[in-house]
C-alpha cells in the first residue's frame, strides 16, 4: 500500500457570496497519477491553487508528504515539501535559454556568487538524460514550440525536487502528437516515483493518463473513480449532472449545395505586425447551410482571418467574393452589409464591452438603424422591446438590458455577443472563433445548437477552432491553417484525427487552390 | 413590461443616489481630517468652518461665477475621460478661449444678440483646435496627450502674455487687453451680482452633455471606445476619430469656460488670472466620476469651499493655502481606489455574515 502524499480533507473556499470549494476532499497516493475532472468552474483550479499556497482556506485539513499545513502558507512552503504546479499559461522568459529558465530563482544550486552558464547547462542535461526529456539547453524559449515549453516548464519542476506535480489544463495548446508525446513523458516520471494531478476536462485524457479520477461539480467533490472502473459516459454523467448528447453534424448530404459558396475567399494577404502570424494566402470558400471548420494550433493566422472578415484588419492582397461582388477594401461596414456575423475569439476583449450594459453592447453593432435611432439619438422604447426578445430569445440572464456585462457569467456574456451578431438582418455568413472556449457544458450545447440551427437554415458557417473534438463533432468540412495558409481542404469524414495533428504540426502539407 | 422598466429605472437610481452618498462621505471624512489640521494649526476647526461656510454664503454670486467656470472646466475633462483620453491642457485652453473672447469682443461690432455668440463660437474653435493637437499627436505619434497637454498649456500661456503685454495691451499699467464691448457682455443674474447668466450657458452643456452620452449612438461610441479600443473597433466604431472629437469637445469646453468668464465676469483678459481652473476642472470631474450632471454638484462644492477659503484667511487668519489642502484630501479620499466605498461594503458584509451565522470569514481577493 503506497503511502498518501496529499490530503485534502473538506477544505472550503468563499469569494464573496460564491462557494468556489464546499468542503471537498482530496487524496492522492505516492506515485499515481490523479485526474481531477470537472466542467470550468466546478472548482478544481481553485483547490490547486489552495493546495499551491495561491489561495488561503477557510476551513479544512491539507497534509502534504505527512506535514500538516498551517492556515496561512505560501507558495514557496508547497514549493520546499515539493509541490510544484504547471501553469496553463506558460510562465517562462521567451528570450531566455531553456537552462537560464529553469535555473532562474533557484541559482544557488549551482552557484552562490556568479551564475555559471556552462554549469547550468551541464545540471539541465544531466537533468534531461535523467527523466529522459530531450531538451537543448541553450535554445532560447521563445523559439521553441508549445509542446517543447511545457517539458520545459516541467523540467523546471524536477530542477526544484518536485515530488508532487500538478498540471493545469495541460493539452489545451498542444496537437494530438505532442498530447501522446506528454502522456509518455508522464508516465515515465510515474515510474519514478513522482505523483501527479492533472486538471483537465477533458474525459478521453483521464480515460488514458490516470489512475484514478475525483470528479468535481459546482465546487462540491462527487466521487472518486478507479479509472479502470469507470468509462467516458459514467465520468459525463457525474460530471455534469446529466446524460450529455453529442450534437452530431450528419454528414454527406446534398454534395450539389457546394457548387455556390455565398463567399469565396481568394489569395488573402495581410501585413504582418509583431509577433503574430500574417495571412499568406487563404483560399476558401463558404456554403450556404454548411460548416467549415478551420483547425489549427493558436496563432497561425486564425486570428487575423478573423478580422479581416470583421473588417478591422486590412487585406493587403486578395479579394473576397460573394455573388457578383468583389471586395479588396474590407471596413467593418462593409463586411457588415454582405451579411457577415462575427463570434470573436476573446469576447472579454472582442466581442464585447464589459463595462457598458447588455442593451448597449447589443446596440453597439447596429449602427445606423433606423429602427432603434433617428438622427443619432437612440429611441429607447423600441431598443428596450427588441433586446428584451432578444434576451428571452436566448435566455440571457440576469434577464436586464441594464445589467452590466462585467458581472454576468462567461456563459451569459456570450449569449449577448450571440444574440447581437446572429440577430442581423441580411445575415449570410457567421464566423465563429473558438465560440466555447471557457464556457460550460451548458453554455458550450447552447453555442452549438445555435449554429447547427443556423446551419439548417442555410446559413455559411466558419468555425474556427484549437479544439480538435469540436471540429470533428460541427463540421462538414474541415480546412487545416498552418503559417497563414490552408494546407488541407477535406470532408470533414474524409479526415483521421491523426492525419489532422499531422497537418497541423506542419509534417503533413498540400497546397490548396481555390 | 412597464413595471419591469421602472423598477429598472429605480435601481439605477438607487446606484446613482449611492455614488452620490459616497462622494458626500468622503467630503466629510476630508472636513474631518482638515479639522484635525485645524487643530494642530491652533484655530478651532468648528468656527473656521463656521466662517468658512457662513461667509461663503454671504458672497453667494461668487460662488455662482466661479462655478460657472468649474462647470465647464469640469466637463472638458469628463467628456474625453470617458473616450479615455485624459485633458491635461485645459489651463491653455482656458486662457486661449478667453483671450479669443476678450479680442472679439473688443475688436468686433456686432448687435448685442450676435456678439457674444461669435465671441463664443471663436473661443470654441480656439480650444478645439488646442485639444487637438495633444489628441492627433496620440493618434500618429503615440505621444502622450497628458505630456504634449501639460506642454502646450506653457506655450499657449507665454503666447498669451506676449499678446497681452504688446499687440493688444488696453492698459499702460497691467498685462491686459482692453475691456470687451457693451453688445459683447452677458448680463448679469441681477444687478451688483457677481454672476452671470453664464450659469445656465454652463448648466446647459451639463444637460447636454448627459444627454449626449447616454441617448446618442455618438455617446455609446465614444463610451466603447474609451472602454474597450478592440471590442468597438470590432463594431465599426471609429476609435481614433472619437478620441480626436472627444478632446476637441472637451476643448472647446475649456476655452467656453475662459470666454464666459471674460464675457460675463472680467470684461477683459488679465495675464496669469485664468491660473488652475483647468486644474480645479481636473478635481471636479474626478469627484463626479466624469458625470455630467455629477460636476454639478461638485463645481459647486469646490467654488463655495475656494471662495469660503478667501474668507477664512481675511477673518480667522488660516491661510488660503488650507482650502486647497482640503481639496487635497477630498481628492485623495475619492481616488484612493474607492475607499470609502470599500469601508462601506465591508460594513454591510460583516452586518450580514452576523446576521447569517457566527463570524464567517469572508475571502478577500
Amino acid at each position: 500500500m503506497p503511502e498518501t502524499m496529499i490530503s485534502m480533507k473538506d477544505v472550503t473556499i468563499r469569494f464573496g457570496s460564491l462557494t468556489a470549494n464546499d468542503k471537498v476532499s482530496l487524496e492522492v497516493k505516492e506515485g499515481e497519477i490523479m485526474s481531477l475532472l470537472g466542467e470550468n468552474g466546478a472548482g478544481k483550479s481553485t483547490l490547486m491553487k489552495i493546495l499551491y499556497g495561491l489561495y488561503t482556506r477557510e476551513s479544512g485539513e491539507i497534509v502534504i508528504d505527512g506535514n500538516v499545513m498551517p492556515k496561512r502558507y505560501a507558495p514557496a512552503d508547497a514549493i520546499k515539501l515539493g509541490v510544484s504546479m504547471v501553469p496553463q499559461h506558460f510562465m517562462l522568459i521567451d528570450s531566455f535559454t531553456v537552462a537560464e529558465n529553469i535555473v532562474l530563482g533557484e541559482e544557488q544550486q549551482i552557484s552562490h556568487l556568479m551564475m555559471s552558464k556552462e554549469k547550468a547547462c551541464a545540471k539541465v542535461d544531466s537533468l534531461c538524460e535523467q527523466f529522459g526529456i530531450p531538451l537543448s539547453p541553450k535554445q532560447i524559449v521563445g523559439e521553441l514550440p508549445m509542446g517543447t515549453k511545457q517539458k520545459v516548464e516541467i523540467l523546471k519542476a524536477l530542477y526544484r525536487g518536485t515530488k508532487v506535480l500538478i498540471l493545469d489544463e495541460p493539452t489545451t495548446v498542444l496537437t494530438p502528437q505532442e498530447v501522446d508525446e506528454l502522456f509518455v513523458l508522464l508516465r515515465s516520471l510515474q515510474r519514478k516515483g513522482i505523483t501527479i494531478i492533472i486538471i483537465t476536462h477533458k474525459l478521453n485524457e483521464v480515460l488514458d493518463i490516470s489512475d484514478r479520477v475525483t470528479v468535481m461539480r459546482l465546487g462540491k467533490n462527487m466521487e472518486v473513480l478507479e479509472t479502470s472502473h469507470t468509462n467516458a459516459q459514467e465520468l459525463s454523467r457525474i460530471m455534469v449532472g446529466k446524460e450529455v448528447s453529442n450534437v452530431y453534424v450528419e454528414q454527406g448530404e446534398d454534395e450539389a449545395k457546394q457548387q455556390n459558396a455565398v463567399f469565396r475567399l481568394v489569395n488573402l494577404h495581410t501585413k504582418r505586425e509583431g509577433e503574430r502570424c500574417n495571412l499568406q494566402g487563404i483560399n476558401l470558400d463558404l456554403f450556404p447551410g454548411k460548416v467549415v471548420g478551420v483547425a489549427g494550433i493558436d496563432g497561425n493566422g486564425q486570428t487575423d482571418l478573423v478580422e479581416v472578415l470583421t473588417g478591422t484588419k486590412a487585406l493587403s492582397k486578395g479579394e473576397i467574393r460573394t455573388g457578383d461582388q468583389c471586395i479588396l477594401a474590407n471596413t467593418v461596414e462593409e463586411m457588415r452589409t454582405l451579411g457577415i456575423g462575427i463570434i470573436p475569439e476573446d469576447r472579454t476583449q472582442q466581442g464585447l464591452v464589459l463595462d457598458l450594459t447588455v442593451r448597449d453592447n447589443i446596440l453597439l453593432g447596429y449602427k445606423s438603424d433606423t429602427r432603434f435611432e433617428k438622427h443619432g439619438i437612440i429611441n429607447l422604447q423600441s431598443a428596450n422591446k427588441y433586446i428584451g426578445d432578444l434576451i428571452q430569445k436566448y435566455d440571457i440572464r440576469p434577464a436586464r438590458g441594464n445589467a452590466v456585462c462585467r458581472f454576468i457569467s462567461g456563459g451569459n456574456q456570450q449569449k449577448v455577443v450571440l444574440a447581437r451578431e446572429l440577430e442581423r438582418t441580411g445575415l449570410k455568413a457567421v464566423v465563429a472563433s473558438q465560440p466555447v472556449r471557457g464556457l460550460d457544458v451548458g453554455a458550450i450545447q447552447f453555442t452549438h445548437s445555435t449554429l447547427l440551427k443556423l446551419r439548417s437554415e442555410g446559413m455559411a458557417i466558419l468555425l474556427i477552432s484549437s479544439d480538435l473534438d469540436e471540429i470533428k463533432t460541427m463540421s462538414d468540412y474541415i480546412a487545416i491553417i498552418r503559417n497563414g495558409r490552408i494546407v488541407a481542404f477535406k470532408k470533414a469524414s474524409d479526415f483521421s484525427k491523426d492525419e489532422i495533428g499531422l497537418y497541423m504540426g506542419g509534417a503533413k502539407s498540400e497546397e490548396v487552390t481555390a | 413590461m412597464k413595471n419591469l422598466l421602472s423598477a429598472e429605472r429605480m435601481a439605477r437610481l438607487k446606484w446613482q443616489l449611492l455614488d452620490l452618498v459616497y462622494v458626500l462621505i468622503s467630503i466629510i471624512l476630508a472636513l474631518v481630517v482638515g479639522g484635525i489640521f485645524l487643530l494642530i494649526l491652533g484655530s478651532n476647526p468648528i468656527e473656521a468652518y463656521h466662517i468658512m461656510f457662513q461667509k461663503a454664503f454671504v458672497s453667494f454670486g461668487a460662488i455662482l461665477r466661479r462655478m460657472t467656470i468649474y462647470l465647464l472646466s469640469g466637463l472638458a475633462v469628463a467628456i474625453p475621460v470617458k473616450s479615455g483620453m485624459f485633458n491635461m491642457g485645459g489651463e491653455g485652453q482656458i486662457a486661449a478661449g478667453a483671450m479669443t473672447a476678450a479680442m472679439l469682443g473688443s475688436a468686433l461690432a456686432l448687435p448685442a444678440g450676435i456678439h457674444p455668440v461669435v465671441c463664443m463660437l471663436g473661443a470654441i474653435l480656439v480650444g478645439a483646435l488646442l485639444s487637438s493637437i495633444s489628441a492627433l499627436m496620440k493618434l500618429k505619434f503615440g505621444s502622450s496627450e497628458v505630456v504634449t497637454g501639460i506642454m502646450l498649456n506653457y506655450v499657449v500661456m507665454y503666447i498669451l502674455q506676449y499678446l497681452s503685454m504688446y499687440p493688444f495691451r488696453g492698459s499702460p499699467n497691467s498685462p491686459q487687453t482692453a475691456e470687451i464691448l457693451e453688445t459683447a457682455k452677458i448680463p448679469r443674474l441681477a444687478e451688483g451680482s457677481q454672476a452671470s447668466y453664464g450659469l445656465f450657458i454652463a448648466l446647459g452643456c451639463c444637460l447636454l452633455f448627459a444627454f449626449i452620452m447616454n441617448r446618442t449612438r455618438f455617446g455609446l461610441e465614444l463610451k466603447s471606445a474609451g472602454f474597450n479600443r478592440l471590442a468597438a473597433s470590432y463594431q465599426g466604431v471609429r476609435v481614433g476619430v472619437m478620441s480626436v472629437l472627444s478632446m476637441a469637445i472637451g476643448g472647446g469646453l475649456a476655452a467656453m469656460a475662459g470666454a464666459v468668464e471674460v464675457m460675463g465676469g472680467r470684461y477683459l483678459y488679465l495675464d496669469a488670472y485664468f491660473t488652475n481652473y483647468g486644474f480645479d476642472g481636473i478635481a471636479v470631474a474626478y469627484m463626479a466620476r466624469n458625470n455630467p450632471l455629477g460636476v454639478i454638484v461638485t463645481a459647486f462644492f469646490l467654488s463655495t469651499l475656494k471662495v469660503g477659503a478667501v474668507a477664512l484667511d481675511r477673518q480667522a487668519g488660516v491661510s488660503v493655502y488650507f482650502a486647497i489642502a482640503l481639496q487635497g484630501i477630498i481628492i485623495a479620499l475619492l481616488v484612493s481606489p474607492y475607499l470609502v466605498e470599500s469601508v462601506f461594503n465591508r460594513i454591510r458584509q460583516k452586518r450580514l455574515a452576523k446576521r447569517k451565522e457566527p463570524a464567517i470569514k469572508t475571502a478577500s481577493t
